[in-house]
């Protein structure tokens, strides 16, 4: 093995000490983005509108469903 | 994984399979961390966005085109997330950190691993973090980042060779 490849070996082995590796984090925020993105496009559909609401409410929800992901 | 492996498991991802994400998060999770800290060059973002990666390419898996490189698709994401957060936090703060490093802390505490070469990797020039990243822990060749970094090959390999250097040297001098 030469200085290049001993390096890259030893940057890899940094590197993957550091590497998040947290599946369940994982499914947990792609479950919670899965349920913003249906609530969106519920909200998004007639007959709720584009007020002022609409936007409180949109936004509110959006907050709690990713603070319940963390 | 091999780009043709891990094409296998995009089309159940296309399709919402958990398990599929599983397997790609297993696979590419380190080569989009060591983008995104070469990009933001700051641990505690990078962590953050490698999970918004893969949350991201669960959401979009539709938009991959079959045919084309996954791991360059992931990689691509990877960057413009991380540039995305570098830019916001640019915005934000009122005082910023000069050169916007944040120093990992010499060993880690969970394994014990030095970490002196990943903090040699920060001291370097953004476009030599990310070639150096790129090729030696995402498996990259120079070409590849070359078209992704949308660089001459040339430029790529002389960067490249410069940073390797001033790694050699960096480390040398905390050596000795």
């Amino acid at each position: 093995m030469n200085d290049t490849q001993w390096l890259a070996r030893r940057l890899r082995a940094e590197m993957a000490a550091l590497a998040p590796d947290n599946w369940e984090d994982l499914k947990r925020r792609v479950s919670a983005a899965g349920r913003v993105a249906k609530l969106m496009d519920l909200l998004d559909g007639p007959p709720l509108g584009t007020g002022r609401l609409y936007w409180e409410l949109k936004m509110r929800l959006e907050a709690q469903l990713l603070k319940e992901a963390v | 994984m091999s780009d043709g492996d891990l094409e296998r498991w995009m089309l159940p991802l296309r399709e919402g399979d958990l398990t599929a994400l599983e397997h790609i998060y297993g696979d590419m999770r380190l080569a989009v961390y060591a983008t995104a800290l070469a990009v933001t060059a700051n641990h505690a973002v990078a962590e953050d966005v490698t999970q918004e990666v893969f949350v991201r390419i669960f959401a979009r898996a539709r938009q991959y085109r079959p045919g084309t490189s996954p791991r360059a698709w992931i990689v691509a994401i990877a960057r413009n997330l991380a540039r995305a957060h570098v830019r916001t936090s640019k915005r934000e703060s009122s005082a910023p950190d000069p050169d916007g490093i944040a120093a990992i802390a010499p060993e880690s505490a969970a394994t014990g691993q030095r970490m002196d070469l990943v903090n040699a990797l920060l001291r370097l020039k953004p476009a030599e973090r990310e070639i150096v990243a790129l090729h030696d822990v995402a498996g990259f060749t120079h070409a590849e980042i070359a078209t992704a970094l949308r660089l001459p090959p040339g430029t790529v390999r002389w960067k490249y060779r410069v940073a390797i250097g001033r790694l050699r040297e960096s480390l040398s001098v905390e050596i000795t």
